[in-house]
């Protein structure tokens, strides 16, 4: 059941080694790192919630502490419940801006070649710098002219006796739908039909790392309504797909850990879309490819690692014939969705993802593959290579 | 999904099952819960440190035979034992570790109280000590912190080196290189651990181009010609051993550095290459799940869950149990019972709390609870209600008949038994048919 | 054999003790406190540390819960840093009389402690962990005290006014001279010096080994001792103090205490010979555990850190054996008047709670006898570390900076000092910085590591020490310049352990594991010689290292 007193920094045994794995404390001297701000800090917020650290700030929510922890403390959510209680956040017009996706994608899209044009520019650029706070060394993501929706083709999905739903996301819709059509191409080469829900919302990853959890958890009652709907439909839908590692993680583990929204009744039913395609694989339904004949270096998310995913992925590229994939050490790239555009971030967010970037020089590969899209932003900005998603590798070997 | 081999902890035992079974061309994964206990070890290797009388011994083989019954090295064996050893300190040189020993004979290892543990391996870079003389050649000893660390106490050091034999008449340099000298430029250096101090030595004094003279001539001035420096393991992680070495030719200085409290860069060094050398030989090591459970079936365990993907169950023809002891899960209590929380295999426990420690907790040596764990077969298999399982082997730290800590034999254990598993594995797997491997069109 | 003049000398480290060495030194009398261990090592520093508002004694004895009321305003002004106001509730439960709360407050009223009637909703959002089955509560100024620092406090005053402590020195005879007892012989359990003490009066505040010294004058003073235990868990279940709205009863008050809370305390009738041999049984914890829950049913899952049992000095006066005239209010004997043997005084009963009042007494019946006819000042003047001055210390983190303050008030500013080595943290769970260590060492007469703690909170979180005991003991020996800072971290860890071993099981176990290895493994504490360089230690050695050194002489 759901448990919501989360008291998990109360296993902590001392061992240290989540500061260990902190790519913000590694990089920026100013955060005092996963111990005391999650485990040791609680104790003394429980004790008197004046001895709340405002360096909590720092914390990009990237869960690598978690997935270090010897002990199962929760330490990265422990952190975010401690600045959404004790006003840990702060929000001013950029944060509105870089984390209601969905609202901004919507009106974006609508001047997709306007917007685009504009935010690519320099002056536009020093504005933002200046009056938001949005780095100007940072590029925003291009937003589409047709969004995946408006694309997406419902009557060509109908000749598919088992059918999935997906969860699309906002960076797929508005922003860039190639993913998205490139999973209709591989589940639809694999007999399965894709469906929509009626109505999606933002997972909520941007607004809880900003601060909004009212919203968030509005969107995900709003969503997991849905997924009820679906999934509970005679139709047969067997289960919600994200190609999104941090969507997927949000569905799955953040809304009851996070936002104390019970979703344990649909919980298994909500998948990475390396997850599905991995098992169907295994069944034995496997797609006709041709060999790809490249080499690539794989990169694995933050929060693909943290909901236990990087094994599924690994799967689906193993899976690709003529592929051979390099596995990166699993460092973080630094970007953490919004917290790599804001200005105060942009040193922190450029010293993490050194190590990523480093290694990628020293390679001899034709792309970098990785599942996140803001992992894909930071490691094309700052590398030379195109970073694709492991569906579009797939799509691309498709016979 | 379905694996050859799917080892269930990423610690020592664990990964050197599975380095093993994936050298052998096994499709292996490990499911590991976390850091493992390497982030606490010395980073040298023990086989078998002390006698039935906490006597420090020298000739590890020579002494396993009058272990306990029930030891985990009765059931492995000499021959086998000498060879994982081999096998292990192979691995590490392939992943770049030297690990140094005095041939057939343990050495000391200095710790950060100044205690000597005897040792079978060493990593370069440590000061390994001869048992039977430590002090010999040996007048003056230097021991220098740097900036401050809050881990490494000269004073303590000093304090504990001197009441080992011979040490009576060694004098004793204590000094602190400033942080100001290491061009450290920190929020403040006297609150860095282990690994922050190495990130900013790295950061703020290895990237000058004068760097490592700057740090040998500061030891130098600090040491005032010992014979021994010893330092604290905090100059780097990878590639700390080749630096140990940069350092004394470059200071004509003899330098020992000393595994701190956790984290222990010796320790994550060790961990580094390790997963390295499991990468290498094609593994999988996925970090941050758990097994929850098993399917059996008769004698055989056929499948896992774990946390993260409890609808996707994952097969394998074996299974390797290397959870560790208590602080890593492998073992856990309450209020009435010591148990195995993955499978509830069984364990060599006792419902009277009272019964699971001593009075006296350093010299403790029998505590029940560092002693005790999951009851196994000579070919280590465990017994899950009633049923020998077959195909699934335990090792390392989670097994019953050894005190690590007491007998200085956990690296040994961890190494002989993790190997032994594998050498099972491979050779059942060698009797089987073939895999049909799955050809995609 | 070392001698010293005074006026007054103190038998008795112990909140009493301490407040009479206080209050003597403000009237300007001369005066010398001796404790055979550390301050607040006895019954002061093994209770609840609950700060009564008397109600708890309402009902069956009113003196009590008067006095307690009274003491309870002056200490949240005297005494302010040592004191957390969280309120009290009593709550009243399905299993519970339901009629009891009525006379509950109608008791409290008539010995002036104000009540405030809530209904179960509103216990909730006040305490939002009681348990959710209450069918009501009365809210009482309860509070929370800390033992070891308002001791520690009442000596620093003390000494700013010119007493003295002599810790580790016990007594080991009165000396009596013509019918009337002028001081004491000691001997320093560290060094094996001889002291003797001469003075006009001689206070007993040894609390329950008050029988000892009043038989070194073969005076009866009879003890009936009782033994109490507790547990203590990891964290603060509870914001304030909850009792059960009963008659008092085994287990039933749970006090929130800096970082963690308390369950207690049982209470069991113990032999006066077994008073130094006390431990907690698998049974108590047991009822600990199960009557907790009751209070807080958060307490199931909760990790429990330690467990620690202490006595409780019920006493007897005259020779009657049975314990019939047993007191639990306090006790100030003359001797002089009662057994004609003047120059001694004995104070003892009392609680925590009122040992000021209880010094108050004893030091009005010193100065009558000395004829100092100067006012008692104790329940105006501020304790050092309770005023009201600020502590700016923009140079640390919150956490840091609120620890200290909370710790010792606005003497804090002394030490967190615009100084980087001076405010490096080192026991990370309570925020301890080396500059606190250095100021309990220099101004809070800390010797070594197990005293530290009770000045500091070093090594009292969930860690146990076994990340900060040698950071403070490589400090500690740098400070006092004394080379068995080695043994201290083994007697320092060995004290952490009896509390833990009752308690072995769950997440203290694998604590407990985790700090064997580091300990044993890592460090190879184990391994290290005796300092006479005779070989390798035996495992009693080890064990008891650090006494065997002291008491070698």
């Amino acid at each position: 059941m759901l448990n919501l007193l989360d008291t998990s920094f109360d296993h902590c045994i001392k061992c240290n080694v989540c500061t260990t794995r902190c790519p913000v404390a590694e990089a920026n001297p100013d955060y005092p790192g996963p111990k005391q701000a999650g485990p040791d800090g609680e104790r003394l917020r429980i004790k008197n919630p004046q001895l709340y650290d405002e360096a909590l700030k720092y914390c990009t929510n990237c869960k690598r502490c978690e997935v270090a922890c010897p002990s199962g403390v929760q330490v990265g959510t422990v952190i975010q419940r401690a600045k959404a209680k004790h006003g840990g956040f702060h929000q001013g017009p950029r944060e509105f801006i870089l984390s209601h996706t969905d609202l901004v994608g919507t009106l974006s899209s609508t001047a997709a070649p306007v917007v685009n044009v504009a935010t690519g520019l320099k002056p536009v650029k020093t504005l933002l710098d200046k009056v938001l706070g949005i780095d100007k060394r940072q590029s925003l993501p291009k937003y589409s002219r047709q969004t995946f929706r408006a694309w997406f083709d419902p009557d060509r999905q109908t000749k598919f006796e088992r059918k999935i739903c997906f969860f699309h996301g906002c960076f797929t819709n508005y922003n860039d739908p190639t993913v998205g059509k490139h999973l209709v191409a591989v589940l639809n080469a694999m007999n399965i039909g894709v469906t929509l829900l009626k109505k999606e919302k933002c997972c909520g990853v941007p607004l809880m790392a900003n601060g909004f959890f009212a919203r968030a958890r509005n969107n995900a009652q709003l969503n997991l309504g849905q997924f009820a709907d679906k999934l509970n439909d005679n139709n047969r839908v067997e289960c919600i797909i994200a190609t999104e590692p941090s969507c997927a993680m949000t569905l799955r583990d953040e809304y009851p850990e996070v936002l104390q929204v019970d979703n344990y009744a649909l919980r298994d039913r909500i998948l990475f879309a390396s997850a599905f395609i991995a098992r169907e694989l295994a069944d034995g339904n496997v797609p006709k490819m041709k060999p790809v004949n490249l080499r690539v270096a794989y990169h694995s998310p933050c929060h693909l690692i943290k909901q236990g995913g990087v094994i599924h992925t690994m799967e689906l590229l193993n899976g690709i014939p003529g592929l051979e994939v390099v596995m990166l050490d699993q460092k973080c790239c630094g970007m953490s969705g919004t917290y790599g555009f804001k200005k105060e971030n942009y040193q922190t967010s450029q010293r993490i993802g050194e190590a990523v970037f480093d290694q990628l020089t020293t390679m001899d590969v034709d792309y970098v593959v990785t599942d996140c899209e803001s992992c894909k932003m930071q490691i094309e900005m700052n590398t030379g290579y195109k970073v694709l998603h492991p569906i579009t590798v797939m799509a691309q070997s498709l016979a | 999904m379905k694996y050859d081999v799917i080892v269930i902890g990423g610690g020592l035992a664990g990964l050197t099952s599975a380095i093993r079974c994936a050298e052998a061309g096994l499709k292996s994964v490990v499911i590991s819960a976390g850091e493992s206990a390497l982030a606490f070890a010395s980073g040298a290797i023990d086989v078998l440190g002390f006698d039935q009388h906490q006597s420090p011994i020298e000739d590890p083989f020579g002494h396993i035979k009058q272990l306990p019954a029930g030891h985990p090295y009765h059931k492995i064996g000499t021959e086998s034992l000498r060879q994982s050893l081999a096998f292990f300190q192979a691995q590490m040189a392939a992943a770049g570790l030297t690990m140094g020993s005095h041939g057939q004979i343990n050495h000391g290892r200095l710790t950060a109280l100044g205690a000597m543990r005897p040792a079978w391996f060493s990593q370069k870079g440590a000061h390994t000590f001869s048992l039977a003389a430590p002090a010999a050649g040996i007048r003056h000893v230097a021991v220098v912190n740097l900036a401050g660390f809050r881990d490494f106490q000269p004073t303590l050091v000093a304090a504990g080196l001197s009441r080992q034999p011979g040490f009576a008449d060694v004098a004793f340099t204590l000094a602190d290189i400033k942080a100001e000298t290491l061009n450290i430029n920190a929020r403040n250096a006297y609150e860095l651990r282990s690994l922050e101090l190495a990130r900013t030595l790295k950061r703020d004094l290895f990237t000058q181009p004068n760097g490592l003279h700057i740090l040998s001539s500061a030891l130098q001035k600090a040491a005032r010609n010992a014979d021994l420096v010893v330092i604290p393991s905090v100059l780097a992680v990878a590639g700390g051993n080749d630096l140990m070495v940069e350092l004394e030719q470059l200071s004509g200085l003899r330098i020992c550095e000393v595994a701190t409290l956790p984290p222990s860069l010796p320790g994550m060094r060790m961990a580094a290459a390790l997963q390295q050398r499991f990468r290498h030989a094609g593994g999988l090591f996925l970090e941050g799940d758990q097994v929850l459970g098993g399917h059996f079936e008769q004698n055989r365990l056929l499948s896992i869950n774990t946390r993260l993907n409890q609808d996707i169950s994952m097969s394998a023809s074996h299974f390797v149990l290397a959870t560790g002891s208590f602080f890593s899960l492998g073992l856990v209590s309450d209020r009435h019972e010591l148990k195995e929380p993955v499978f509830g295999l069984s364990v060599n426990g006792t419902a009277d709390r009272e019964q699971w420690s001593e009075e006296c907790f350093m010299g403790g040596g029998q505590h029940r609870f560092s002693h005790t764990g999951v009851i196994t077969d000579a070919s280590l298999n465990p017994c899950y209600i009633g049923q020998t399982i077959n195909n699934l082997y335990c090792v390392g730290a989670v097994l019953d008949g050894f005190n690590p800590v007491q007998a200085g034999c956990a690296g040994g254990v961890a190494i002989g038994t993790g190997w032994f598993a594998a050498e099972r594995i491979i050779s059942a797997m060698a009797h089987t048919p073939v895999r049909q491997v799955q050809e995609i069109c | 054999m070392r001698q010293i003049e005074t006026d007054v000398v103190i038998i008795g480290g112990g909140a009493t003790g301490a407040g009479v060495l206080r209050d003597c030194a403000q009237r300007g009398m001369r005066a010398i406190l001796v404790e055979k261990d550390d301050i607040a090592n006895g019954t002061t520093g093994r209770n609840h540390g609950l700060l009564h508002s008397g109600a708890r004694y309402a009902v069956t004895d009113c003196h009590s819960a008067v006095e307690c009321i009274q003491e309870n305003r002056i200490l949240k002004h005297v005494a302010r840093h040592c004191i957390e106001d969280t309120g009290g509730l009593f709550i009243t439960l399905p299993e519970d009389d339901p009629d009891f709360q009525q006379t509950f407050v109608n008791a409290c009223r008539r010995a002036g402690i104000e009540t405030k009637i809530l209904t179960p909703a509103e216990a909730l959002r006040v305490e939002p962990n009681v348990n959710p089955r209450l069918l009501g509560a009365v809210q009482v100024p309860d509070g929370t005290v800390d033992p070891f620092r308002l001791t520690a406090a009442n000596i620093l005053d003390a000494e700013e006014y010119g007493g003295r402590l002599l810790n580790y020195t016990r007594v080991v005879d009165l000396v009596i001279n013509q019918g009337r007892v002028c001081g004491v012989n000691c001997v320093n359990v560290k060094t094996g010096e001889k002291i003797a003490i001469y003075a006009q009066q001689v206070v007993n505040a040894a609390g329950i080994w008050g029988q000892q010294i009043c038989e070194y004058a073969d005076l009866s003073i009879r003890m009936f001792p009782a033994k109490g235990s507790l547990l203590i868990v990891d964290y603060r279940v509870n914001g304030m103090v909850i009792n059960r709205c009963r008659k008092p009863a085994d287990a039933d008050i749970l006090v929130p205490g800096d970082t963690i809370s308390l369950i207690g305390t049982t209470s069991e009738k113990i032999p006066y010979s077994d008073i130094e041999n006390i431990r907690v049984t698998p049974d108590e914890v047991e009822i600990l555990l199960a009557e907790g829950e009751k209070l807080c049913p958060i307490m199931a899952k909760t990790r429990v850190l330690r467990a620690y049992c202490g006595v409780r000095p019920l006493i007897s006066l005259g020779d009657d054996p049975s314990g019939r005239n047993i007191s639990r209010g306090i006790v100030l004997v003359d001797h002089g008047d009662r057994d004609g043997l003047p120059g001694l005084i004995t104070i003892t009963g009392g609680k925590l709670m009122t040992y000021r009042l209880m010094a108050q007494m004893a030091t009005d019946a010193v100065a009558k006898n000395l004829g100092n006819t100067q006012a008692c000042t104790t329940a105006v003047r501020p304790l050092p570390g309770a005023g009201h001055d600020d502590v700016y210390a923009p140079q640390v983190s919150i956490p840091v900076s609120g620890s200290a303050k909370y710790r010792h008030g606005e003497r804090a500013a002394r030490f967190l000092a615009d100084d980087k080595k001076q405010n490096a943290v080192i026991c990370e769970c309570e925020m301890v910085t080396r500059g606190e260590i250095e100021y309990a060492v220099h101004n809070l007469s800390a010797t070594d590591l197990v005293d530290l703690r009770r000045r500091t909170r070093v090594g009292m979180g969930p860690c146990q020490g076994k990340i900060c005991a040698c950071r403070a003991a490589g400090i500690v020996s740098e400070l006092t310049g004394e080379d068995d800072a080695l043994n201290s971290i083994g007697e320092f860890m060995q004290e952490r352990w009896k509390g833990v071993r009752p308690i072995l099981w769950g997440d203290a176990l694998r604590e407990a594991d985790l700090s064997y290895w580091l300990g044993n493994n890592l460090l190879g504490y184990q391994q290290l010689p005796s300092s006479d360089g005779t070989g390798n230690l035996t495992t009693n050695d080890v064990c008891f290292m650090g006494k065997m050194d002291k008491e070698g002489a």
